[in-house]
């Protein structure tokens, strides 16, 4: 599981120290979604694949590949909210016999769908890029982590793949004993209460095990413990943040300028389409 | 360091069981102690002791010292017992931690405050140890499982403790990963030379490590302690007794003893059985006929056919490749192969819980494709390797009942459930909670659930995991009482002995493909193929070959030749 998600590597990105990269991570991808239009988005949205390409050594034909669930997701999204758009409407686009196609509507549709993606590309790089164990161990001596929940995030990193094929187990055991019920929500509590009963008893063993496991090896023996891998902040993640938020700012600046911003948060939708109002 | 137990009693909280009572026990300095008992003794807890986590982490009472060199396990701090006691447990997936294999050795590094710079070359040489320097960065999920429990053997030696305690290391591995973990062992005790509590049950791999055994019984206290010799030379009738499996040689020399026929010595070991038995087969010439082979059944109709069957997962590696396998009606049959070999994946097509990518499936003629998964339910019946992924209901009897209903009535239903508690042994049990029976319990109640609707094919995936030998030995009697009322039996399963002893046929499986199938007896003889398929010799079928008689598979085989022998040479 672990090591399908983090692509190995030596690029400056993955060498970022990850909680400074989270942190400008954060900043690439909240400070976009604040606005309205879909513009700003999609301006990230390229600054992330640029990213990926130039520090991160993942070309944007790889990134888009395995971003195609996202993107399909978003497209859904657009078509879904282009359509069922209820706001005040005035540019006809296009008519699709009784459908109307309004640019009120796509711009509101295309700035929720673009939102996503460049949530999606951002964690996605940021995941791609960043060695599992240095994260945990960034966020323990960068961000104060008590290393009791650092170590949780461990076992429960290697716990969830096998929780998943206990239960494909139990699933598949009870159909094959007849026990599957139909669709609808009674049926789902049932379901839910015959799969519960060995999936949590079964849940309490190992977790039980593991924890004695642990003990067994000294954990929380001592009051002082060393680290392995040690993550530092060097300047080049200072430097990073700082770029990250610079850019940033002169992004959502330019747009302003060219009126392609759109409102703070939620503005009116007609402040989206023909420029400032 | 020796490890000394003095009057150690032990019950959880919340429990008025004891599960150690007054355990005395010795393990000195370099020594491998073998830990003995039936299922339910009370082995892990005593594991648990050694290393110090009773009664420091663990809640319950605790009677009696446990001393480790000098220092009582009750007195020391985590941080020194964990230097002092190393623990490596039957599960991989549930005691390795961290995502790399390196991390998982600093882990416990890390946790006794070992600077980091001396971290690099800790962990090399505990990784070469067990030889998995090549695997220093790899990804702990990505491991098979014999490496993961090497692993844990490495992340345990990594702390310098000079006792291990190992308590059924190779449980969960195929035979060739269990054979790789034991040369490891070896190799540790005259490198490293630890002090080694290991609790075993596949005697036949163990005891050429042993230098003592303490068998504990059902009661937790000690019933026997020793060599190996003076333990199962004298107390192997007890032994027996309290469902503790016996060594090959041992259980041998009884059966002869049985048929009238005792040996000299009474072996132990396999070499020591080598050096009675071979005088002994020189001595009396071959009988004049070959025992024959056990006849196949006859009938010409098949009960399953696989043709050309491939399997992947959406996206994923080619899991079957190209799968031809056709078994008869009546026939007890042993699907085998290492871990990861595609035996559960085939299975699971023959009940339509998986669908082939390509090729075709027929059950009983008819094709699975065109059949539902409750449809072949009642011509197929499959029993999950954890009996508690079956269970549906929270009493024994509703259980059966569930099985039965919607094919037959009220009175009906309840007539046959009584008679299958009756078979099964849970008369007693109508009214308990399925999750709250024994292990071996458990199993039969798994077992009866799926042979309620009387299906004529009968599918099993490693039913004898985790179960001692007495509940091992009445689950396969109750296999056999079926085969013998004509079910068809498809036994998945890595232990090579319950395969010589109880399949008329084996089918092997490696990588996809087929490798082999054909009577068992023939497969005992193709060393290379066993190799290949990462699966092992049966120890009595190894002796046959040792002494130049690979015909001899079974106990009885060699009770037949044996006992001909002594006849021929009689008489």
């Amino acid at each position: 599981m672990s090591g399908q998600l983090y692509l190995e590597g030596d690029s400056p990105l993955h060498r970022l120290n990850p909680a400074v990269k989270l942190g400008a991570f954060s900043v690439l991808m909240i400070a976009p979604a604040l606005f309205l239009s879909p513009a700003a988005p999609a301006a990230f949205i390229g600054l992330s694949l640029l990213l990926g390409w130039g520090l991160g050594g993942i070309s944007p034909a790889m990134m888009l590949r395995r971003l195609a669930p996202f993107l399909l997701l978003a497209t859904g999204l657009v078509i879904f909210n282009t359509l069922l758009y209820g706001g005040p409407r005035a540019t006809l686009l296009l008519r699709l016999g009784p459908v109307g196609i309004w640019a009120e509507a796509l711009a509101v549709g295309a700035s929720i769908g673009l939102r996503l993606l460049c949530f999606a590309s951002f964690s996605a790089l940021f995941v791609w890029t960043t060695d599992p164990t240095l994260l945990v161990a960034s966020l323990m001596h960068q961000l104060r982590l008590p290393y009791r929940l650092a170590y949780a995030m461990f076992a429960a990193y290697r716990f969830l793949p096998l929780l998943r094929r206990e239960l494909d187990n139990i699933r598949a055991a009870h159909r094959v004993r007849g026990a599957f019920v139909a669709g609808g929500p009674a049926s789902w509590l049932e379901r839910s209460r015959r799969y519960g009963i060995p999936l949590l008893a079964n849940a309490i063993r190992q977790t039980e095990r593991m924890a004695v496991a642990m003990d067994a090896r000294g954990f929380s023996a001592s009051m002082h413990r060393t680290s392995y891998f040690r993550p530092h902040v060097r300047a080049g993640d200072i430097l990073f943040l700082g770029v990250a938020c610079l850019a940033t700012a002169a992004i959502l600046f330019g747009l302003a300028q060219w009126g392609l911003l759109g409102g703070f948060l939620a503005g009116p939708a007609e402040s989206l389409v023909g420029g400032a109002p | 360091m020796p490890v000394r137990v003095t009057g150690l009693s032990f019950r959880y909280a919340a429990s008025p069981r004891w599960v150690l009572r007054d355990v005395d026990l010795t393990a000195h300095a370099g020594e491998t102690l073998l830990l003995l008992g039936p299922s339910g003794c009370g082995k892990s807890t005593l594991a648990l002791c050694l290393n110090g986590l009773i009664p420091a982490a663990i809640a319950g009472e605790m009677l009696g010292e446990v001393w480790v060199g000098e220092h009582s396990t009750r007195a020391a701090s985590a941080a020194q017992l964990c230097q002092m006691v190393g623990e490596v447990f039957q599960d991989p997936e549930t005691q390795l931690i961290m995502p790399r294999a390196d991390e998982e050795v600093a882990f416990g590094l890390e946790n006794l405050a070992v600077p980091a710079h001396e971290m690099p070359e800790r962990i090399a040489e505990a990784l070469a140890e067990v030889g998995m320097l090549g695997q220093r960065r790899a990804w702990v999920d990505a491991l098979s499982g014999g490496q993961k429990q090497r692993l844990a053997l490495a992340a345990v030696l990594a702390l310098r403790p000079s006792v291990l305690v190992l308590d059924e290391p190779t449980a969960n591995l195929d035979p060739a990963a269990t054979t790789a973990f034991f040369e490891t062992l070896r190799r540790l005790r005259t490198t490293v030379g630890p002090t080694i509590v290991l609790i075993e049950h596949r005697l036949d791999t163990a005891l050429p490590l042993a230098d003592r055994v303490v068998a504990l019984d059902q009661a937790g206290t000690v019933m026997a302690a020793g060599t190996p010799q003076a333990v199962f030379s004298g107390h192997a009738e007890a032994l027996a007794q309290q469902g503790v499996w016996l060594p090959a040689a041992c259980r041998l020399a009884r059966a002869l003893a049985a048929a009238g026929r005792p040996l000299p010595a009474c072996p132990i070991s396999l070499a020591e059985a080598t050096s009675v038995l071979g005088p002994l087969l020189a001595a009396t010439p071959d009988p004049p006929e070959i025992p024959p082979a056990e006849p196949l059944p006859a009938g010409a109709e098949n009960a399953i056919e696989v043709e050309e069957v491939e399997f992947a997962h959406a996206g994923g590696p080619p899991i079957l490749r190209q799968v031809n396998f056709h078994l008869r009606r009546g026939a007890f049959c042993a699907l085998v192969g290492g871990n990861g070999a595609g035996k559960t994946t085939l299975a699971r097509q023959l009940i339509g819980l998986l669908r082939p990518t390509r090729g075709r499936i027929r059950v009983l003629g008819r094709d699975v494709q065109r059949l539902s998964i409750s449809e072949l339910g009642k011509q197929v019946g499959y029993v999950f390797q954890n009996p508690e992924h079956q269970f549906v209901s929270e009493r024994v009897a509703d259980e059966l009942a569930f099985s039965l209903r919607g094919r037959w009535g009220m009175a009906e239903t309840r007539r046959r459930a009584e008679q299958l508690l009756h078979v099964f042994g849970l008369e007693d049990y109508a009214d308990a909670n399925p999750f709250a029976l024994s292990q071996g319990q458990k199993r039969r109640l798994s077992v009866a659930t799926m042979v309620a609707l009387e299906q004529p094919i009968l599918i099993l995936d490693e039913p004898t995991f985790g179960q001692d030998q007495r509940t091992a030995a009445a689950l396969m009697e109750l296999l056999r009482d079926l085969h013998a009322r004509g079910t068809t039996i498809l036994l998945i399963t890595h232990d090579m002995e319950l395969v010589a002893e109880h399949a008329q046929e084996v089918a092997v499986i490696w990588d996809g493909w087929i490798l082999y199938h054909g009577p068992t007896r023939d497969l005992f003889r193709r060393p290379n193929l066993l190799q290949q398929a990462a699966l092992g010799m049966p120890p009595l079928a190894r002796l046959g070959q040792w002494v130049g008689h690979p015909e001899l598979v079974t106990l009885r085989d060699w009770i037949r030749r044996l006992q001909a022998g002594f006849n021929y040479a009689g008489g």
